[in-house]
């Protein structure tokens, strides 16, 4: 169990002060996996390199299973060698000089608190070459190594001396696409087996969902929603995290009242039903999003929708197939709506459009 | 898990204590790095200011002006730094004259047997200064020099002078230019060999011809590193001391540098003058800053020109036609035979005769190694020996820890304290040698603290003239293995001191070792320093050298060490060499 209270950290340079950490504030459950998702510059390396310890936060708690390795107001400041962590860097940080089995050994060597005697060490290293699948590379030069071995062998080297917190920054994204994928579930795999808390970095908002329990999206340094993968990506609970998340449909629309478990809006489509999500008075201006993927399409007999509410009837303008999915613009009146279908097969140019009320999102303009 | 205590649980306050000894480590560097370099100008500043006609500074003497208006009317002043600076800008201008056809010829076209040119060309790198001068006064001395005697002889003139004269500011500037030609060369070398060809191939393509593209892209893309050199080694120029010391003095040429040292040791045997000289050297002090603040700007701007690309891919070379290449392999042979084989055989030829003799067959019959054994056999020559060794290598070590430490300070902890240092060290690569040397040499006649007249003196000066050629070494060598590498190991819970060990000094080792063997060449080599805080029990080669030089006392036995230093210091700039190309190869 992690937990951030009002943590906060600046950097100066030369003229500016920029708040990297604002007031942050968080709990990581025990066993699970954390992700930090943001864009470049949000804060989210910061936040790591301030839990392993490598900086400090100006101020603020930081309690590791119920005991501070950092408080401003008692003044503890536990050094990053005694926290017993272990830490991916996005660089890998292999060290040249070592082969394989020197890296992975080093925690065990030299961390604080080690007691290890030679055969366990060796027990244990070649345990965790074995479990990234680089048993037989033990005795290669770390400088012979592909940036996917690289990774595997940073893998191993952070969890070898069985630390009580994983931590990982971007352990992905020197990586090129096709290996990432492949590296992506094994490491959720692994993740999986090993239940070790883990605070995972990253810019990549596939890479968040497929790894996460819990996914965080900062931005300037705050914490603007953590939510399960599915929540976030269908009910983002801001423009920006609509955004960043992935294509959204946005649609100018007018609160008329509510119905149901549902919030009625106008819009020029006609009426939509929509999420209820905070007070709204009617008449209130607002955006409504719909992730193109939400949108369903419905067949020759006009069937697939439930019941007629949220159901339009378009005019299909482009169709762009993309291998897993087929991208079609509806016109729908004056206006466009995008759908991401993954039947590839040739559509009918008069459409009709199904926007399923849970997916259609209300924001303040 | 390791580090948890369970039953102190919630209680536990651990305040960090690395924090703390960083910060203290800090300023104490701080502290012994303006030590060694500002203080001892502080003691020239405060020198510049007293009266010292009978009296040292820091002796109850009155504050005076004297010594600038002293500096400031006399014409001889405005002489002396209208020579400093035509002999520093012509050396440089002759040396580049040289340099860059080189360049071109051996980086970018396909010369024959590359390699082995490179290494002619570097050769004289192995040369001291003033070897070189003591080379070329045997060589161009105007009555029994043998260039002077052979040209004399074939040409028929009979006025028994010239017709070449060593002892003037021709003289100092051919031999200076000659010795500027390997350094410069390796400072520039590498933007030829880099040069991205595709801003060449895109002029071609773009329909411009050779001459075109040379003029209106390869130039100006190479001209910021090649005005980096000119600026950097016109600084070089103003402090040179050794040329203008072994050659300049005798013909009544005085530079700044050794107006300084003529001022501290009044030939004629009288007080030295250490106001006027200080104040001397804070004019110095001021034409060396100058030119540090150009070449910052250079340096500066030299960042707007991508002109290396980083893939390590090595240009197509240009095809050089029969004549021009005939030509241009004659070049290379004159002028491995001016700047190496002339100046050795002269020295090897003098250290071989009992006394001086011109070339003749008759004369070779009296050839003997007796000026070869007395070097070995001196007990004076031993102790000598073992006093540069000693102080090389105390310098070498000293200079390149401070230097690693510095520059790892000021790369990871940005403090305030360090940018200032930063730019501290970056300024002082511009302070003379001899600037350096008369400072700490006031200083510590003021400071009793029994190192005046040691090895010992000569070692602070060589900290306080190297260190800042040592960081410029250790960042790059340091910004290379990148901070990853140092957290990766304390998240692995090594403490400081395991990282240290562990990961980063095995890394940093190539580039620190090149360092130490630099200096160490620098040291055991220096004519200047040595000479200038030169007491009886701190004799150095280089010394001890221009003490016999200078008294004519025994010629032989000069050129048997001189070639023995050379011998040495040639195989340790090999040394240095080889670690280069090492570092240079791309990784992985």
């Amino acid at each position: 169990m992690i937990s951030f209270r009002g943590v906060t950290k600046t950097f100066a340079d030369a003229e500016r002060r920029h708040l990297a950490l604002n007031e942050v504030g968080f709990d990581v459950p025990q066993g699970s996996v954390y992700v930090l998702l943001g864009p470049s510059g949000c804060g989210k390396t910061t936040l790591l390199r301030c839990l392993a310890g490598i900086e400090t936060p100006d101020s603020g708690e930081i309690e590791v299973d119920g005991e501070a390795v950092f408080s401003s107001s008692r003044g503890v400041m536990v050094p990053a060698h005694r926290r017993g962590f272990g830490f991916v860097f996005q660089s890998y940080a292999i060290w040249p000089h070592m082969n394989v089995f020197e890296n992975v050994a080093y925690p065990l060597r030299f961390g604080q608190g080690q007691r290890v005697s030679r055969d366990e060490l060796g027990r244990r290293v070649l345990a965790a070459l074995d479990m990234v699948g680089l048993k037989q590379y033990a005795e290669r030069s770390a400088t012979r190594l592909s940036g996917g071995q690289q990774q595997r062998v940073a893998l191993a080297r952070a969890v070898v001396h069985e630390p009580r917190v994983l931590l990982m920054d971007e352990p992905l994204s020197n990586l090129d696409a096709q290996l990432r994928a492949q590296t992506r579930k094994q490491l959720a795999e692994l993740l999986g087996k090993l239940g070790t808390t883990t605070v995972y970095v990253t810019h990549d908002q596939i890479e968040a969902m497929a790894l996460a329990d819990v996914v965080a999206v900062m931005h300037d340094g705050m914490i603007q929603q953590s939510a399960s993968p599915r929540e976030l990506y269908y009910r983002p609970a801001t423009r920006f995290i609509a955004d960043f998340m992935g294509d959204m449909n946005w649609l100018e629309a007018t609160i008329r009242g509510s119905e149901g478990d549902h919030v009625v809006v106008d819009t020029a489509l006609g009426q939509l039903r929509c999420v209820t999500n905070g007070e709204r008075r009617p008449g209130t201006p607002v955006t409504v999003g719909i992730r193109p993927l939400a949108v369903r399409l419905l067949d020759a007999a006009g069937n697939g929708s439930n019941g007629r509410v949220n159901v339009f009837n378009g005019e299909l303008t482009e169709t762009m197939f993309l291998g897993d999915a087929t991208a079609l613009t509806v016109r729908v009146g004056d206006n466009v709506v995008e759908v991401l279908t993954p039947d590839a097969q040739p559509h009918q140019p008069q459409l009709g459009l199904y926007l399923p009320p849970d997916s259609c999102v209300i924001y303040d303009r | 898990m390791a580090v948890e205590v369970p039953h102190l649980r919630g209680r536990r306050t651990v305040v960090s204590t690395a924090g703390l000894g960083r910060r203290l480590s800090r300023w104490l560097l701080l502290a012994v790095l303006a030590y060694l370099i500002l203080v001892p100008l502080g003691m020239l500043l405060f020198s510049s200011f007293r009266d010292t006609t009978n009296r040292l500074p820091f002796e109850a003497t009155p504050w005076t002006l004297s010594n600038y208006s002293n500096v400031f009317t006399s014409g001889s002043t405005y002489r002396v730094l209208g020579i400093s600076l035509g002999y520093a800008a012509g050396s440089l201008a002759l040396a580049f004259l040289i340099v860059l056809p080189l360049a071109f010829l051996l980086e970018r076209t396909d010369f024959p047997m590359q390699r082995t040119l490179r290494l002619v060309v570097l050769a004289p790198l192995g040369l001291p200064a003033f070897v070189g001068a003591m080379a070329w006064i045997l060589l161009a001395e105007s009555k029994i020099g043998l260039i002077n005697l052979v040209l004399r002889y074939v040409f028929g003139i009979t006025s028994g002078e010239g017709p070449f004269n060593i002892y003037s500011i021709g003289g100092m500037i051919f031999v200076t230019g000659l010795l500027f030609v390997p350094s410069i060369y390796l400072m520039i070398s590498g933007t030829f060999t880099r040069f991205d060809p595709a801003f060449e191939e895109s002029s071609a393509t773009s329909g411009a011809s050779f001459l075109t593209t040379l003029r209106r892209i390869t130039v100006p893309l190479l001209s910021p590193s090649i005005l980096g050199a000119a600026v950097f080694f016109m600084i070089v120029g103003i402090e040179a001391f050794e040329v203008p010391a072994f050659i300049g003095i005798p013909g009544g040429i005085y530079t700044l540098s050794t107006r300084v040292y003529y001022l501290v040791n009044p030939p004629t045997g009288g007080l030295p003058a250490y106001g006027v000289a200080a104040a001397f050297g804070v004019v110095t002090l001021i034409v060396a800053g100058a030119l540090v603040v150009a070449y910052r700007r250079v340096l500066g701007d030299r960042s707007r020109f991508v002109t290396v690309g980083s893939r390590g891919f090595r240009p197509e070379l240009i095809k050089l036609r029969p004549w021009p290449r005939r030509l241009a392999v004659s070049g290379v042979g004159l002028y491995a035979l001016i700047a190496i084989v002339l100046p050795i055989l002269v020295l090897l030829w003098e250290s071989l005769l009992p006394n001086y003799a011109d070339f003749s067959i008759s004369s070779l019959k009296q050839l003997t190694f007796s000026a070869y054994s007395q070097v070995f056999s001196d007990p004076s020559t031993g102790s000598i020996v073992v006093h540069t060794v000693v102080m090389a290598s105390v310098s070498a070590v000293l200079i390149m820890a401070l230097a690693s430490l510095t520059a790892w300070f000021a790369l990871r902890d940005r403090s305030r304290g360090f940018k200032v240092a930063e730019f501290v060290l970056f300024a002082s690569v511009g302070i003379p040698s001899v600037i350096v040397a008369v400072s700490i040499g006031l200083l510590y006649l003021w400071l009793h603290v029994g190192i005046y007249g040691t090895i010992w003196i000569l070692v602070l000066a060589m900290a306080a003239r190297y260190i800042p050629y040592g960081t410029t070494v250790m960042t790059p060598a340091l910004m290379q293995v990148g901070r990853d590498l140092e957290d990766a190991s304390t998240m692995c819970g090594a403490s400081q001191w395991q990282t240290l060990r562990r990961i980063l000094f095995p890394l940093i080792w190539p580039s620190f070792a090149r360092g130490m063997l630099w200096t160490f060449i620098q040291a055991a080599r220096d004519a200047t320093i040595v000479v200038l805080l030169l007491s009886i029990g701190n004799v150095t080669i280089g010394s001890d050298l221009y003490q016999t030089w200078a008294s004519s006392a025994n010629l032989s036995y000069a050129c048997a060490l001189s070639i023995l230093l050379v011998i040495v210091s040639s195989a340790l700039t090999l040394l240095v060499l080889r670690f280069d190309s090492v570092a240079r190869r791309p990784a992985g």
